[in-house]
């Protein structure tokens, strides 16, 4: 070998290994993008983030697959929904990765559901009730309150992973505060008028949006939570929309629509769609603007 | 989700549920719910979970341990929990039941490391071997209510043994894992090659594996694998005469017919009695239609390659998805220098499968593979006055499988099957029809939704 060459590898493998020195910015890795996107607006350009999953995928639904467990090992950072939402694959991903820092139990691990007070948590837990989570209800990013919490939680998480840039994690905090908090306000005073609203939904994801907006939940088009609509569960519905008169029937934009639309057609209530989470549409790319477009769709839906 | 609860607890922890580890038995499984609110103190967190597997079978198939009529597959009881913040353990006990015999079998009873540095996890006890797609997956995993041809002929059904285990996940964008095993092999192991004549560590295993995402919609796994077997391949249990001298092995000839036998290689001796083969020239791998656990036929080496593609839209598994999987298995150094002089002495076995699942509606998925597998048999192979005499000959095990299942949970599975199996031996073939219908059903904790 010659001496160039050897010298050409010496000069590669240094600059790599400053290259590496260099990326001073904290791995996080997130369940699912409302996570990944509060990271960001906390983490800016002190954290790299990505999402295991899409606004358009059920993220009780995803297999522990190669690029996961590659993404996995490299992570600083895991931040999940937590309460068994992920239960059938991100112990894989921490397992299979080998990755130390993010072990379960580990500080690089953070649950945004064990940060707040969670809905539905059950009485009993039996599966004969459907894919009910003991922890409770895990879908808690829709309430603008809670997320405020879980943000207090995330950006203290990141400061003690990164405790050189806690000042700069502190600061995007503050600012993420004030500004979600005037949001909060224009939400609340723009959907004042859903309050008492009565909807039918297909799964249970909408609890914490809905209980924010005093919106009241009289039926389910899922027979129980996680289970497939029925066509018999479906016909009983149809008594509730007698009784109750929902205003409508909502479901996620990765929902199959075709059982709300069975229902809408028999009952003449009108089907919403809704973004469950950043990115289901261009025009909710951030969290500011996936609540906007939830609180728009409700409010200009028919009345 | 999880959360069945049997005699305690509520689960506020992710992930794991409360369980008197203590309070494990069957009996307890099946008591009813008198789940309470937050009981924390319940002790450690242990993932409790059993199997339930019952089939109905009308035909029987080649080189598996189902008989015909009603039956239970893998009843299967198992514990799982982090042991402490350095090391997870996992215990997975069966028990299966063959003619009124009840047989209790440790699958895994395993430890392994929590975060050692570097992307290393290293496994001690008793394990699934990583070979391949499928041996790693137990049983109830699959799309199908048997193994492919292959992996029944070459690994019986799936190869489990004592060892170690260590795996590296490279820190890279692109995901590659090397995998490295050694055990103790004696299930492997040629049952010519009598127990003094075996190393150790009989079987040394080594796999490479990487994937990755297409887009959003597609994803797929690569991997190649190896078994070395060092017992694996048969032994003559005679001498060849050296031509130089004159010998007296003409007196060996009873002692040949030995050979005859070697193919029954991993079957447990308290079995031999169950398929034990007194003609030489008939099907050497006799244990077909019997109850095998062990392969069929053993090599030196086994070689795997495997490829799994997966669609959903948008990555969106609940709707609808498909699973393509294909592997290619090849065993060599099936006979010794001796054997392999025998006419018709095969120099290697190869097997492979194609398999098509396609999750069309939430809860209904239609599975199709087609697989062969070849193994050998021999006839009147010995020493005949000083000769070398009878021959080898070589099978091929063709089937095609479908199957229609009805998942209406994570946790139940109810499947109809049908194999069309076609054994060709001496040129001639046996067609065998096999129906099934098959439940699988789980209690307890929630399975690993692996790719």
């Amino acid at each position: 070998m010659g001496r160039t060459t050897l010298t050409c590898i010496i000069v590669g493998l240094t600059l790599l290994g400053q290259a590496a020195g260099a990326r001073a910015a904290l791995n996080v890795l997130a369940c699912e993008p409302e996570w990944q996107a509060l990271a960001q607006e906390l983490g800016g350009e002190d954290v790299d983030t990505v999402s295991a999953t899409t606004a358009r995928q059920d993220p009780h639904h995803i297999e522990a697959r190669p690029s996961l467990i590659a993404r996995a090992r490299t992570a600083d950072l895991l931040v999940c929904s937590g309460a068994e939402l992920e239960v059938g694959w991100l112990p894989v991903l921490q397992r299979q990765s080998g990755n130390p820092a993010i072990r379960a139990g580990s500080p690089g691990e953070l649950f945004a559901a064990e940060q707040v007070a969670r809905l539905e948590i059950p009485e009993r837990v039996d599966r004969a009730d459907g894919d009910v989570h003991a922890s409770g209800n895990p879908h808690v990013h829709l309430d603008p309150h809670r997320v405020l919490t879980i943000a207090d939680a995330l950006a203290a998480r990141l400061a003690r992973l990164d405790p050189d840039n806690e000042s700069r994690y502190q600061s995007r905090l503050k600012e993420f505060r004030s500004s979600w908090q005037q949001a909060i306000d224009r939400w609340e005073s723009e959907a004042r008028a859903l309050a008492g609203t009565r909807v039918i939904v297909h799964h249970r994801n909408w609890s914490y949006l809905f209980d924010w907006l005093g919106i009241e939940i009289v039926g389910e088009l899922e027979p129980k939570p996680g289970l497939p609509p029925t066509t018999s569960h479906l016909t009983r519905l149809l008594q509730i929309v007698d009784d109750e008169e929902p205003r409508f029937i909502v479901h996620s934009n990765y929902q199959n629509p075709r059982a709300a639309a069975w229902l809408s057609e028999r009952s003449g209530v009108p089907r919403l769609e809704l973004p469950y989470t950043v990115g289901a549409y261009e025009s909710t790319g951030g969290l500011f603007a996936l609540m906007d477009e939830l609180v728009e769709r409700l409010t200009r839906s028919p009345q | 989700m999880l959360c069945y609860n049997i005699s305690c607890s509520l689960i506020d922890e992710p992930y794991t549920m409360q369980k008197r580890a203590i309070a494990l038995s069957v009996a307890l499984l099946a008591s009813p719910s008198l789940g309470s609110a937050a009981d924390s103190s319940a002790g450690p967190q242990v993932n409790l979970g059993a199997i339930l597997d019952g089939r109905y079978q009308d035909g029987e198939r080649e080189f598996s341990e189902t008989e015909d009529g009603f039956g239970l597959g893998h009843t299967e009881i198992s514990l799982d929990a982090n042991i402490d913040h350095r090391f997870r353990g996992r215990l997975t006990t069966v028990l299966e039941s063959h003619d009124g015999d009840i047989e209790l079998e440790l699958e895994e009873a395993f430890v392994e490391t929590l975060g050692l540095p570097g992307g290393l996890n290293l496994r001690a006890g008793r394990m699934l071997s990583q070979f391949g797609y499928l041996n790693s997956r137990h049983l109830h995993e699959d799309d199908f209510p048997h193994r492919p041809g292959a992996y029944r002929a070459y690994l019986g059904d799936h190869y489990f043994d004592d060892g170690l285990g260590a795996e590296l996940v490279l820190p890279t964008n692109q995901y590659v894992k090397f995998g490295f095993e050694a055990f103790d092999g004696d299930k492997l192991a040629a049952s010519s090659v009598p127990g003094h004549a075996r190393d150790t560590v009989n079987v040394l295993g080594g796999q490479i594996k990487t994937g990755g995402d297409i887009n959003d919609s597609n994803s797929w796994q690569l991997g190649v694998s190896l078994l070395h077997n060092r017992s694996g391949s048969a032994m003559a249990s005679f001498d060849l005469p050296d031509h130089d001298h004159h010998d007296e092995h003409d007196e060996d000839h009873d002692d040949g017919h030995d050979a005859d036998h070697h193919r029954h290689a991993g079957d447990h001796d308290e079995h031999d009695d169950d398929h034990e083969d007194d003609h030489g020239h008939e099907h050497g791998n006799g244990n077909g239609h019997g109850h095998a656990h062990g392969p069929a036929v053993t090599g030196e080496n086994l070689y795997g390659v495997d490829f799994t593609w997966k669609w959903a839209p948008d990555g969106n598994y609940r709707e609808q998805n498909v699973v393509f999987t294909a592997e290619y298995l090849l065993l060599d150094d099936l006979l010794d220098n001796t054997l392999a002089q025998v006419q018709g002495a095969p120099d290697d076995l190869s097997g492979w499968y194609l398999s098509l699942a396609w999750q069309f509606a939430p809860q209904w998925t239609a599975a199709v593979r087609y697989g062969e597998a070849e193994t050998f048999h021999s006839h009147d192979v010995g020493l005949h006055d000083g000769d070398l005499e009878g021959q080898y000959d070589v099978d091929r095990l063709k089937e095609i499988d479908l199957s229609l299942a009805w998942s209406p949970s994570h946790f139940s599975t109810v499947r109809a099957a049908y194999t069309r199996e076609t054994q060709r031996v001496h040129g001639h073939s046996n067609d065998e029809n096999i129906f099934m219908l098959q439940y699988v059903m789980s209690l307890g904790a929630h399975g690993a939704h692996r790719f």
